[in-house]
């Protein structure tokens, strides 16, 4: 009896192996900040609304792209995310004394050596649970990654201005009052994104 | 006799799986991000192509160089242990968004090179174009976004270069020139990160 129940023995002890890490629980963390939209002012505003000092992040369009790579050769990474709102359509929501718990969640399995991205787009579909408005008003926060693997995730962040915007059906446009092209300013920055493990 | 044999076989099986890693040569992996090509519109796209939103990446023209130094002191540059494996995984080609969530996307390109030590070599968007689009590369070159991940089983320094351009309305010319409706150059507006990239030991 103990022989023919040897075998089931070791396969129990071999499955965990092979098969763990899709539905383990996550150990490692990286909080990826974001900023995303168009804010249109170079003035602030207080938690009451009142328009004074300075803005969260200066009047201009923001983009980030965050892009996750699995590394390892075996295990499926079982990735969850979450997203922690402090600028909420321009509203700095979640300055000092104030707190935010996240407010949307999504989650994706990723196979080794296989990459995916969220980007303002996704974050907004998730925030909006529809289409995205066109702007974009103004979104910063963390989209925070849980996973059971080791993960490469990186994010890039891009930034422009135009001293004046001008909205077409499917454009942005830096035009002067008499339509002419105006002279726009760029940014780009790439992190590395640092997890922990817990 | 047919039991005694399952269970030497998966004995063996477990002893393997828990020792193979240890004995193998080490692993190390670079996954570095590229942004390369021209943006043309400000406005994102849903994954079914509607115009809407943010897009990935702000309006401009973008370049990464990557650079990658063997700092070895071995002298053996014909050690093929010296060979790195490369290989592209494209989240947003010719423009669109193709890994965003909830999509994945498996690597597309393959390379390889043998690096001796002491010696340096690079990938910029043109390589990765090359092995993307193959030969010639387009001209503008679509948007493209991903990560170029670099194997090896010897440690590496790799540096990325990543440059952005922008101007208010480019010229199709064979030159990308930024030019007003009457010809006069424009104001350009250009911004460079250089980052070293952080390497994985996968075992």
């Amino acid at each position: 009896m103990t022989k023919k129940l040897l075998p089931f023995a070791l396969l129990a002890l071999a499955l965990p192996l092979f098969a763990a890490p899709a539905s383990a629980a996550p150990t490692y963390s990286w909080s990826v900040k974001f900023v995303c939209g168009y804010n249109p002012t170079n003035i602030g505003q207080s938690l009451d609304g009142t328009k004074e000092g300075e803005p969260t992040v200066k009047f201009g369009n923001y983009a980030t792209d965050i892009n996750i790579y699995n590394p390892g050769y075996f295990d499926t990474a079982g990735i969850r995310k979450k997203v922690i709102l402090l600028v909420t359509k321009g509203f700095p929501n979640g300055r000092e004394p104030k707190v935010s718990k996240p407010s949307a969640f999504d989650g994706i399995e990723l196979p080794p050596m296989t990459a995916t991205m969220d980007d303002c787009n996704r974050i907004a579909e998730l925030i909006y649970g529809g289409a995205v408005p066109t702007p974009m008003p103004l979104f910063i926060g963390f989209l925070v990654l849980e996973s059971n693997v080791d993960l490469d995730v990186t994010a890039v962040y891009t930034a422009e201005t135009c001293s004046y915007w001008v909205k077409s059906p499917d454009r942005l446009d830096c035009l002067d009052p008499d339509g002419k092209h105006q002279g726009v300013g760029i940014s780009i920055d790439v992190d590395q994104v640092k997890g922990r493990q817990f | 006799m047919r039991t005694r044999w399952a269970v030497l076989a998966l004995g063996i099986a477990i002893v393997l799986a828990m020792a193979a890693p240890a004995s193998a040569k080490p692993q190390f992996s670079y996954a570095v991000k590229f942004v390369c090509g021209f943006n043309p519109s400000n406005v994102g796209q849903s994954l079914d192509g509607e115009k809407q939103g943010e897009p990935t990446v702000k309006l401009g023209n973008y370049a990464t160089d990557i650079n990658i130094y063997n700092p070895d002191v071995i002298i053996d540059p014909t050690n093929p242990d010296n060979q790195l494996f490369k290989k592209v995984l494209v989240l947003v080609g010719d423009g669109k968004v193709i890994g965003r969530e909830p999509k994945s996307v498996e690597p597309t390109g393959f390379d390889f090179i043998t690096l001796g030590p002491g010696n340096a070599t690079m990938d910029d968007c043109n390589r990765i174009g090359e092995l993307i689009y193959g030969s010639p590369v387009p001209f503008p070159y679509p948007l493209t976004i991903g990560f170029l991940v670099i194997q090896s089983v010897y440690e590496l320094d790799v540096t990325a270069v990543y440059t952005a351009q922008v101007c208010s309305a480019w010229a199709f010319n064979d030159k990308l020139d930024c030019l007003d409706p009457d010809g006069r150059g424009n104001g350009v507006s250009i911004s460079e990160d250089v980052e070293q990239i952080e390497g994985k030991r996968l075992f």
